[in-house]
């Protein structure tokens, strides 16, 4: 019974150490990296590590002798203290030892000492922690690791943009808070383990499906010379990090290989921001007809740009702009089933002499697979197990042929607008299992034929064709359709010919909108906040960076200034001469000038030895003034 | 005994006479030609690899007729995978071939030569492998025959024997597909005591690996028809000039399956005990249809 309550002891103490490493994680990830945690946080975790402390020193972990036990608590007082402040001694030496192996450095020592509790039940009372607790520890350490690894990763390409760029305002962003990187390290963990859990899944259920009889299975065309495909590389932003005021740029390769084809698909490619709902500009260079739209023809390529004006990003202000691509195109596949054929008791008897049918008639390929064209969509059908099917002469027989369609590539079929079956001439297609319409009939100069490009291959002839716009219940699954086929006494030599096995197709043509994404997200620097005169004004608006600085003669005077923000200014100068009267004098060379931090105003015809009251206006990008627009300054003009 | 002495060396004699000794003696110019397990080969030559969508090809070569039987009312059927290759002419085509005799040792041999087009293919498809199956279907016999010896001496009152009872292999087979693999004799007791049956258990094999039909159905072998009788085929049998029974009414159908494929046949007169151990000639006589398919690939590939 001890040793029951003592595991349940150390399972508790265990647990809550848990929990308050992750109240301590949570609290971290919202700070930022490099900068401590308020004293007022750090306070409450540094009581609830001295409660550990004290909980093991006298309660789950007390021993006997008072020496030894208040020895124990000196150390159990020391691992509170490691715990507590680890992470703001690893900040202080990120400071003093900038760069990426030193992130990645103390990126695992802080997730190693820092959990240090957890540390010593593991070590020393890890078998009474149960198997439970002992998997999710390491799997908590484990996903640490991996997060911390992920975290310097991304700053570590931070750095290199803002280093290349030499802007030192970007040092600061460098250093990116590893916790919050940690956070989108672990939040990028579970994302892929939960997208892995539904690609299993998926799996799962095709192959569920598979054994239950309802996923067929299909095989791409291998001999084809050039597989089709359509390839969007990765977004790539133009800057490693925009501010708010700026234009957002991304970009990315479009690249097709594919056979030529009358008329080739046309892709629209459209750019928005999740976050924000906005729509990008997007420009294809080469392509035709429009920036927008690209036709997908054999072995091209495409650079795609989507921009944003500036601001975009400003209001709602965002840390990061979730910004995708997206390339639409229409396609088709095709696919083609062989199957066997004979006279029901001319199989019959083969089977009684024991004779394989296939092998009689010199025939290889003994189990046809389904064979589709590559592309974005597989295709399995299958019309029975039997390899050869045996046909009655005297009376009506009844066929299944199941048809599996399903994501090949790593986009999604938004719509899957029409499917055309072709079946021997003989048979004929009564229902669909799951569909509401039964398939309609067409002729080889319907329309559904001529938009696959078909007319030319399609013959009434040889084949009954099946029109169906397929409903789908579940557009991230895969679609499978059972086609119950009939062929009767009359149609028996269309389907067998005068050979004593007859090979006969079944075909495939679906036709479909495919969708390929990509998306990056892209870090977007709110407006620093600066101080002036004034205080500390709002980050949104540009602002006077110290006080100008006044060169003034007897009837002139020089204002010079920084601003925060790039913009066009004015002065307002109170002018005691005219009374109250207010004049405004614009920035050298204002009217073709481009926004700059730096500014220079010349005042001139000003009245010797006499003091001027003046305001300073910006005009951001955004048009926005400066708030500091009430500021007042002074001047005072020399002798004459 | 003298009586029965003189009478078995009298019927040998004259069998001797006859030219019917089949492995005893010489071979006779007719015997030469009923070797081999062939009957009629088709050779192609080779198919063009790749072909473009709407080209036309073709699939050249001879039809030979390797056996010892002439062909008169044989069908040659091309079977087209329709959706992806056509073709000019009909699908059927009669075959007739002089098999190999004494006068023609080589036999027979016609030419092939069949013109296909390709179909266009799907827009989106690029390549597709189309098999072409060539059927022959024709009638054919197998003869064969052998020197075996009756011994009437199953008490083994005779030391010194002519010849010796048992099994007797036909080894390189009868210049058909379809060939007598061995032939088995034993005696067996007959009502009348003074009498022995004589037992040949006739062992056949289907070397050319074909399909055997019914003789009078080869036109529906060839067909898309069904077929009763598969496997089976028709035997006579002969012990010199007496036809033996090998089912009722004289007439026998083999079955050429793997563990069914013997026969067994015999003379129900019987012969008799007093007969010293004697050579006898067994002529084997098998009418069947034999069907053989040979099947070319060809790969349709659009231009890229």
């Amino acid at each position: 019974m001890a040793e029951e309550r003592t595991g349940v002891a150390v399972k508790g103490f265990f647990l809550i150490a848990l929990c308050l490493y992750a109240v301590d994680f949570v609290f971290r990830v919202g700070l930022g990296f490099g900068q401590d945690a308020a004293t007022g946080i750090t306070t409450i975790l540094f009581i609830g590590y001295i409660f550990l402390a004290v909980w093991a020193a006298f309660g789950i972990f007390k021993v006997d002798d008072q020496h030894e036990r208040l020895k124990n608590f000196g150390k159990y007082l020391l691992m509170a203290f490691i715990a507590t402040f680890a992470p703001n001694i690893v900040n202080q030496l990120y400071k003093i030892f900038p760069g990426i192996a030193t992130q990645l450095l103390f990126g695992l020592a802080v997730a190693f000492i820092s959990q240090i509790w957890l540390w010593y039940v593991f070590m020393n009372y890890g078998e009474q922690m149960g198997k439970l607790l002992y998997w999710i520890f390491l799997i908590y350490i484990f996903s640490l690791i991996i997060a911390v690894i992920y975290g310097t990763g991304l700053a570590a390409s931070l750095s290199k943009i803002d280093i290349a760029n030499g802007k030192g305002i970007a040092q600061q962003q460098m250093y990116k808070d590893v916790y919050t990187r940690t956070y989108e390290g672990i939040a990028s963990i579970i994302l892929t383990g939960k997208i892995a859990t539904q690609k299993g899944e998926q799996k799962l259920n095709e192959t569920l499906s598979y054994a239950t009889g309802d996923y067929y299975t299909g095989q791409v065309d291998k001999k084809a010379v050039i597989p089709n495909k359509v390839e969007l590389k990765e977004l790539t932003a133009t800057q490693a990090e925009f501010k708010d005021y700026e234009p957002v740029s991304v970009y990315a390769t479009l690249s097709t290989q594919m056979i030529d084809m009358t008329p080739p698909p046309t892709a629209t490619i459209t750019c928005n921001a999740a976050n924000d709902g906005a729509k990008g500009i997007v420009k294809s260079y080469s392509a035709t007809p429009k920036p927008e739209q690209v036709e997908l023809r054999p072995f091209d390529a495409w650079d795609i740009t989507c921009s944003f004006k500036e601001g975009t990003f400003k209001d709602p202000p965002t840390k990061q702009a979730i910004i995708n691509i997206s390339v639409q195109f229409d396609f088709s596949t095709q696919a083609y089933l062989k199957t066997y054929w004979m006279d029901k008791a001319r199989l019959q008897e083969l089977k009684t002499a024991k004779q394989d049918p296939l092998a009689i008639y010199d025939i290889a390929d003994k189990n046809p697979v389904t064979i589709y064209t590559s592309g974005p969509l597989k295709t399995g059908m299958r019309l029975s197990s039997q390899s050869v099917q045996g046909l009655d002469k005297t009376i009506e027989s009844d066929f299944t042929l199941g048809v599996t369609m399903d994501n090949a590539w790593n986009g999604k079929i938004a719509q899957l607008r029409s499917l055309v079956v072709f079946v021997p001439k003989g048979m004929r297609i009564v229902s669909t299992v799951g569909q509401e319409q039964p398939p309609k009939q067409i002729a080889c100069n319907d329309d559904a034929i001529a938009k696959t490009g078909q007319v030319e291959a399609c013959d009434d002839t040889l084949n009954n064709i099946y029109y169906l716009e397929p409903k789908r219940v579940d557009a991230s699954k895969f679609l499978t359709l059972i086609f119950n086929i009939k062929a009767g006494p009359a149609d028996y030599e269309k389907i067998l010919s005068k050979a004593p096995i007859t090979a006969r197709y079944f075909k495939t043509t679906a036709a479909y909108t495919y969708v390929i994404n990509r998306v990056l997200n892209v870090p977007i620097m709110p407006t620093q906040q600066a101080t002036v005169s004034g205080g500390t004004l709002d980050n949104v608006a540009a602002l006077v960076v110290g006080n100008p600085t006044t060169t003034t003669t007897g009837t002139e005077a020089i204002v010079s200034y920084t601003t925060n923000q790039l913009t066009k200014d004015k002065i307002t100068h109170y002018s005691p001469t005219l009374g109250t009267a207010f004049v405004d004098v614009f920035e050298d060379g204002y009217a073709g000038k481009n926004e700059t931090a730096e500014h220079t105003v010349h005042i001139s015809g000003l009245v010797p030895n006499t003091k001027y009251n003046y305001k300073i206006t910006s005009l951001n990008r955004n048009n926005i003034k400066a708030v500091n627009q009430e500021e007042n300054y002074t001047f005072t003009t020399g002798a004459s | 005994m003298i009586k029965g002495i003189a009478a078995a060396l009298t019927l040998l004699t004259l069998l001797a006479g006859c030219g019917l000794l089949g492995t005893g003696g010489g071979r006779t110019p007719e015997e030469n030609v009923h070797v081999g397990v062939k009957g009629l080969v088709m050779t192609l030559e080779p198919v063009q690899t790749k072909i473009f969508p709407n080209d036309p090809f073709t699939i050249i070569g001879t039809i030979a007729n390797a056996g010892a039987t002439d062909v008169d009312n044989g069908i040659l059927t091309i079977g087209l995978e329709d959706d992806f290759v056509t073709m000019e002419g009909p699908r059927t085509q009669p075959l007739r071939l002089v098999g190999r005799s004494a006068l023609q040792p080589e036999g027979e041999t016609g030419t092939l030569h069949l013109n296909l087009q390709a179909r266009q293919l799907p827009s989106v498809t690029e390549t597709v492998t189309s098999t072409v199956l060539l059927t022959m279907c024709y009638p054919y016999k197998t003869v064969g025959s052998a020197t075996v010896c009756l011994d009437t001496d199953i008490e083994k009152r005779i030391k010194n024997k002519p010849c010796t009872m048992g099994k007797v292999s036909l080894g390189n087979g009868q210049g058909a597909p379809v060939s007598i693999s061995s032939i088995d004799v034993s005696m067996t007791s007959h009502t009348d005591r003074n009498k022995l049956i004589p037992t040949f258990t006739l062992t056949f094999d289907n070397p050319g690996g074909g399909q055997i039909v019914a003789p009078d159905k080869v036109s529906e072998a060839c067909s898309g028809r069904a077929v009763e009788n598969i496997n089976h085929g028709e035997v006579k049998a002969y012990l010199v000039d007496k036809e033996l029974s090998c089912a009722k009414e004289g007439k026998a159908q083999v079955s050429f399956e793997k563990g069914r494929n013997v026969v067994r046949c015999t003379l129900p007169e019987g012969i008799d005990k007093t007969l010293a151990p004697f050579n006898s000639v067994l002529r084997v006589e098998v009418d069947y249809g034999y069907s053989s398919t040979i099947s070319r690939s060809v790969q349709i590939a659009r231009l890229t």
